[in-house]
């Protein structure tokens, strides 16, 4: 029969509707309102997964985010999503489930031969078993272990859903909507505050939805603060951490209840908040008790059970038998009871409770005094075997249902995150949150407040308080909920665990029963915190939130202390598990991380760019409409260069505006050589040290006025270079007039080089004599092509005859392809940044593999660029003994000596002086094909490198087993006079 | 995630700024000799506890900013603009 | 001689056109036709900068906005100058000339871009990747701030209720409006005409 164990009535599914899911392939029914675990409950299915390290047959334990068992795999395909907890997984239509960590299958899993032998399996088994040989580890024990493990299975596709990740601000931020959190929000939105109310279930409510007497109650405050346009309700969202400076994580399930998010909307959305104050009212959890067996499907949270009864309408079992340490037990079994499941009996290990006689008036039969022994059944709860704590024999009883009522464990987490210490709470054998440490509080029962007219209260002033805090102070009375004097003595037993033959689990989740607590003390774990590693106590997903303090109970008898001074395991966050989806948002694939274009981006794209990402910007490697393969479009370019003419992006590299009466000033401190007397309309190369004496940049520096210069700097170092600059003005040197801004994205900047450079730019450039003697190397002087204002620079790369060309970005494709018609008779052609490589090389123009901020001015052969007066960054520390050894590697040049393209060179490569020998005298920086000497060759740093001119030597590659024979020499392999670049 | 109080641009995220180490060092002038600028390069106290450090407000006002922070708790007890003196609380 | 018309940084796929969810009145998005000049005055020139501005310079935090026209603080003493566009170059050259040597005048004209965000859920949009508190109490209209969205550094001003204006780095323009499009997605979203 469909949904057997669905009550008439009752609860707040909708019965009128029918969902259809599948769980292990089989066809169910539910209703909307349902979670998975409620539906599974109503179709008779008890046995939902298998244990982690036993692989016993395990069940739906608690009706909440604290399940430890019940985590099932759901949908399939892309979507497929493993160790999802039943419990808070929404009904849909169309849902698809399966249980994990079996095989072959559920009922008949192989590895629970895993529980036969489990006496060999204690605390620290994976520690002490698979510790060698070391070999092993990766190949034979970690696929073993991960196997037997496993639990879920990950999508094998990606993702095809969106995520985001979103900023809030708000003055109070509420966790948990139950009669405290709802009172809280209330409150602080009445004094006018903006206020998000956070609520980790699909309905506002928390333990108000099992009350129906207070149902309007919940009605009337949820429509008022909608009405309020400051406050924001967040149902689905789990708030999993509360980091430092006030600032909280949240996760919101936009779309997790349904088949397929609707179009243009996201599955999660994780919320980063800004809250001036917090009120946590995230409520409490019921915890077990352990005794032999207590983790049988069956067994179960007694608020859990009656959460089923009143809010699911669902009956978890027919015949209960409930096992109790306070009050709370009687409460959960009336509530079955009057659900009509038959309750066997209360065992009460209290030796008096109140509600004994009104139980016995109910007609359930109490024992006091009493504990419960040993669990009948083995994938289903039959009985269980109880005795008196007081002596005599035991006796069996039947049942098919097993609740549990172990006391509370107020939900101090996210308190816990702000390093407020915890406070022991006799009466309540349990942590309540201690002093805020940041702006926080905590309401109802997270703070050990009982009872829904309490809580209220409780929340309602604590919401006032927060309000009032951040500066909100207006108070406005609401109603609040008449005490119904029904509130059961919140008072626990601190009886923590049944002392009797068999496995009595601690922590459900990985598998940790009492007694590898025990072991864990024996062989000196004896600190909660090592406890919980060796033994992996309250590490799973559900961070022990049942467990935790039992855990703590077990190793403080076996301490002989309190559970107060054995304390609980630190709480960090995450309290709950968050998908990867969430935390990347909307940061993955192309949207990674921003892309900057240059203004000849698009130009780029139609011509047959081949792009490369280095850092955000995407830079064209080389252009190619045919197929050409390997170096030919790179030697093609690199050859027009040489021979004609061509044209590149430059754009990327940084520019920095200077202005101010000690502009020139600046730059000679910054500088290892002198800018205050260049002539304005010139440009010069500049060499940049780090404080530590270590290059730093270069680049070329323009001046454009007698108080204005315009600053190069390579690429990859734009931002740090003018943050460096900042830095020196503001910190070190602020009595300098000088104010410095970013100008990068203000040009489009391309670099016109090759012998008939001058010839192709003739043809377009107005306004500026292009001559050799008008406009010498080095020079500077505004032009316009195409209409558009342009400065050109008579700088050089490529070590050939070249200009470069800036325009204000939004004319850079209009100039860009003035340059290229102009150019047309002189053959011109775009290149991109391999050629761009393989010139400089040639040339021996340092580029980052030199300029690695592990060389010297010296190493690179700039000594002459270190002014004698004055002074500079890195102009001491440069002249400490090591930076001038002798022995350190320094720039050359090296060639291979077989004139063929054979037997490659590679960056990376050893220079060592016998093809076999080990010792290397240094390594080859950057390398390249040559398109001038017809072989390959780049530069290296070797030891004594400059002496070595002339000398043989071989690049060795071992990862290759690659040898080849080269010849050092000077860095500049083509034009080692500069004359092309003054030509 | 910090929250640091810009004295120009009030409380912004951490995210907008970028670290920039000890702000208790000073460049020694430029005739102090090796020693003092091996020193200024490389020796930093690691105190566990209040420190004061410069933050560069990079995508802001571009300020660099003295922060008193708590190393353990990540409290902030003063944001200073980089000309202004700073105090360090005791505990 | 004036220079001939440029290229939008926003690139060709900015076209006018409706996006995203349909209904509703979807969030605007759209060039602004301006010249910008980043002002920066060295120690005592702030009345020179404001007299060759013309207006009061805003403080912290603040916009000085005038019809199309808007002085957004930026940085101490340091604002940009946003004027509907006119001749290639021409508001620098005056502010130049005009402000003197206390001073700095940089044309940031195509350097940066502006991209007017409007309607009744531009401010969701916006504020989804804004780490500034965009909400009316925190961030009434003449607001502005400069942080840092999807790793862009972002200039938002606020012009009235319902309208921002984003200063962008003229290179991340395309990126920007990427990240806004998904974020403006889920209201709907509208591309409008250069103005």
């Amino acid at each position: 029969m469909s949904q057997r164990n669905r009550l008439a009535s009752g609860g707040r599914i909708d019965r009128s509707r029918t969902l259809k899911f599948t769980f292990d392939g089989h066809a169910f029914e539910g209703h909307p309102g349902d979670t998975l675990a409620s539906a599974l409950i109503a179709n008779g299915e008890r046995l939902v997964g298998r244990s982690f390290k036993y692989h016993r047959p395990r069940g739906i334990v608690t009706s909440g985010p604290e399940e430890p068992c019940a985590l099932v795999q759901l949908r399939a395909g892309a979507r497929q999503e493993p160790n999802t907890r039943a419990t808070v997984a929404e009904l849909f239509d169309g849902l698809v489930a399966t249980s994990q960590n079996r095989w072959p299958s559920l009922a008949v899993d192989i590895a629970s031969i895993n529980s036969l032998v489990g006496r060999f399996l204690p605390a620290g088994f994976y520690y002490k078993t698979f510790m060698w040989p070391a070999s092993f580890w990766e190949k034979v024990y970690e696929p073993l272990i991960r196997r037997a493990a496993g639990l879920g299975k990950a999508a094998m596709e990606p993702d095809p859903d969106e995520y985001e990740t979103v900023h809030a601000h708000c003055d109070v931020l509420v966790v948990g909507s139950g009669a405290a959190g709802l009172a809280a929000a209330r409150a602080a939105g009445a004094a006018g505050a903006r206020v998000i109310l956070a609520e980790q279930d699909f309905e506002m409510g928390g333990g108000l939805l099992l009350e129906p007497q207070h149902e309007a109650w919940r009605r009337s405050m949820l429509e008022a603060l909608s009405a309020i346009p400051d406050v924001r309700l967040l149902p689905r969202t789990s708030v999993f951490g509360f980091y430092e400076h006030d600032v909280l994580g949240a996760i919101e399930r936009v779309s997790d209840h349904l088949p397929v998010p609707p179009d243009h909307q996201v599955r999660q959305r994780r919320w980063t908040i800004r809250a001036r104050q917090t009120v946590l009212a995230t409520g409490a959890t019921e915890r077990p008790i352990a005794f032999p067996n207590n983790d049988r499907p069956g067994v179960m949270l007694a608020s859990a059970a009656m959460t089923y009864a009143r809010r699911f309408g669902v009956a978890a079992g027919e015949r209960a038998i409930v096992f109790a340490n306070n009050d709370g037990g009687y409460e959960s079994a009336f509530a079955l009871q009057d659900a009509g499941v038959a309750v066997a009996a209360i065992i009460d290990v209290r030796n008096k409770a109140k509600g004994a006689d009104a139980a016995r008036d109910r007609g359930i039969v109490v024992r006091l005094g009493s504990e419960v022994t040993n669990v009948h059944g083995g994938r289903s709860v039959s009985g269980a075997t109880i005795r008196s704590r007081n002596g005599g024999g035991e006796r069996t009883i039947d049942g098919d249902l097993l609740c549990v009522a172990g006391g509370w464990n107020p939900a101090v987490y996210l308190a816990s995150h702000t390093r407020a210490r915890l406070r022991w709470d006799g009466g309540l054998s349990a942590f309540l949150p201690g002093t805020p440490v940041q702006a926080e509080r905590s309401a109802g029962t997270a703070a050990g407040v009982f009872g829904i007219a309490r809580c209220a209260a409780d929340g309602a002033k604590a919401g006032l308080e927060a309000a009032s805090a951040a500066g909100f102070r207006d108070s406005k009375a609401f109603d609040l909920p008449a005490p119904d004097g029904g509130d059961a003595d919140p008072k626990v037993e601190a009886f923590w665990e049944v002392k009797a033959k068999g496995k009595s689990f601690v922590d459900l989740q990985n598998d940790v029963t009492a007694d590898d607590i025990r072991l864990a003390h024996r062989e000196g774990y004896t600190h909660i915190e090592h406890a919980k590693r060796y033994t992996t106590h309250s590490m799973a997903t559900d961070q022990g939130r049942t467990s935790g303090l039992l855990g703590s109970a077990v190793l403080a008898e076996a301490r002989g202390e309190t559970v107060q001074k054995v304390g609980m395991p630190t709480y960090r966050p995450y309290v709950t598990p968050v998908s990867w989806g969430g935390f990347a948002g909307r940061e993955a694939g192309h949207h990674l991380a921003p892309v900057r274009r240059t203004p000849l981006h698009h130009w780029h794209i139609r011509n047959h760019g081949i792009f490369l990402e280095t850092g955000l910007w995407l830079r064209p490697l080389y252009y190619s409409a045919t197929r050409e393969t390997g170096w030919d479009p790179i030697l093609r370019e690199a050859r027009a260069v040489r021979q004609n003419v061509g044209i590149c992006d430059v754009s990327t590299l940084g520019k920095i505006d200077i202005q101010g009466r000690d502009a020139g000033t600046f730059l000679d401190r910054l500088y290892t050589n002198t800018f205050s007397t260049l002539a304005v309309g010139k440009a010069r190369y500049g060499l940049m040290l780090r404080e530590d004496g270590m290059v730093f940049d270069d680049g070329t520096t323009s001046r454009l006025s007698e108080t204005r210069y315009l600053m190069t700097t390579t690429t990859a170092k734009a931002a740090e270079v003018l943050a460096h600059m900042e830095f020196l003005h503001q910190t070190v040197w602020p009595e300098l007039d000088v104010r410095t801004c970013t100008v990068t994205d203000q040009w489009a900047q391309m670099s016109v080089a090759g012998p008939k450079a001058r010839l192709a730019l003739q043809g377009c450039v107005e306004g500026l004599d292009l001559g050799n003697e008008a406009f010498p190397f080095m020079g500077v002087g505004d032009a316009r092509i195409a209409g558009c204002p342009v400065r050109l620079y008579r700088v050089s790369f490529s070590g050939e005859m070249a200009y470069e060309v800036a325009t204000p970005a939004g004319y850079g494709e209009r100039v860009w392809e003035a340059i290229l018609e102009a150019g047309k008779p002189q053959g011109i052609v775009p290149y991109g940044l391999e050629a761009l490589g393989l010139l400089r090389i040639e040339k021996g123009h340092v580029a980052g593999p030199e300029l690695n901020g592990q060389t010297t001015a010296k190493d690179l052969g700039f000594e002459k660029m270190m002014k004698k007066k004055g002074d500079f960054i890195g102009r001491v520390s440069a002249e400490r003994p090591a930076l001038v050894s002798p022995d350190r590697p320094r720039l050359v040049g090296i060639r291979a000596v077989d004139p063929s393209f054979e037997k490659r060179l590679r960056g990376g490569a050893h220079l060592v002086e016998k093809p076999d020998s080990k010792k290397s005298l240094g390594w080859a920086t950057s390398i390249t094909r040559s398109v001038e000497l017809e072989r390959w060759l780049g530069l290296a740093m070797i030891r004594q490198g400059p002496e070595r001119i002339g000398q043989r030597l071989y690049a060795t590659y071992p990862l290759k087993n690659e040898v080849v024979e080269v010849e050092i020499c000077s860095p500049h392999h083509v034009d080692p006079e500069n004359l092309r670049v003054r030509a | 995630m910090l929250r640091i109080n810009c004295p120009f641009c009030g409380i912004r995220d951490e995210a907008e700024f970028k670290f920039g180490g000890d702000a208790s060092v000073k460049r020694p002038p430029a005739d102090a000799g090796a020693e003092a600028f091996y020193l200024y390069a490389y020796e930093r106290d690691n105190p566990k506890g209040w420190y004061v450090e410069w933050w560069h407000h990079v995508a802001g006002c571009r300020q660099w900013l003295k922060v008193v922070r708590h190393t353990v708790t990540h409290d902030i007890a003063q944001v200073a603009k980089a000309g202004d003196a700073v105090s360090v609380p005791q505990s | 001689m004036s220079a001939p018309e440029r290229l939008s940084p926003f690139g060709p796929e900015f076209t006018p056109g409706r996006h995203g969810a349909s209904g509703g009145s979807p969030v605007t998005l759209a060039e602004r036709k301006v010249d910008i000049v980043q002002v920066m005055a060295g120690r005592g020139g702030d009345a020179a900068a404001a007299s060759a501005v013309g207006s009061v310079l805003p403080g912290p935090g603040k916009a000085e906005i005038a019809g199309s026209s808007m002085t957004v603080w930026i940085q101490p003493s340091g604002w940009l100058v946003i004027r509907p566009r006119a001749e290639e170059g021409a508001l620098a050259r005056t502010l130049a000339s005009a402000a003197g040597d206390s001073v700095a005048v940089v044309d940031q004209g195509h350097g940066r871009s502006v991209l007017r965000l409007s309607g009744p859920k531009a401010g969701d949009a916006l504020a989804k990747g804004s780490r500034v508190d965009l909400h009316a109490r925190a961030f009434p209209p003449g607001s502005a701030a400069t942080t840092s969205i999807d790793h862009m550094t972002v200039t938002i001003v606020k012009v009235d209720a319902s309208t921002f204006d984003l200063v962008l780095p003229g290179n991340f323009s395309e990126a920007f409006v990427d990240w806004l499009r998904m974020a403006a997605a889920e209201f709907g979203y509208e591309i409008g005409r250069p103005a």
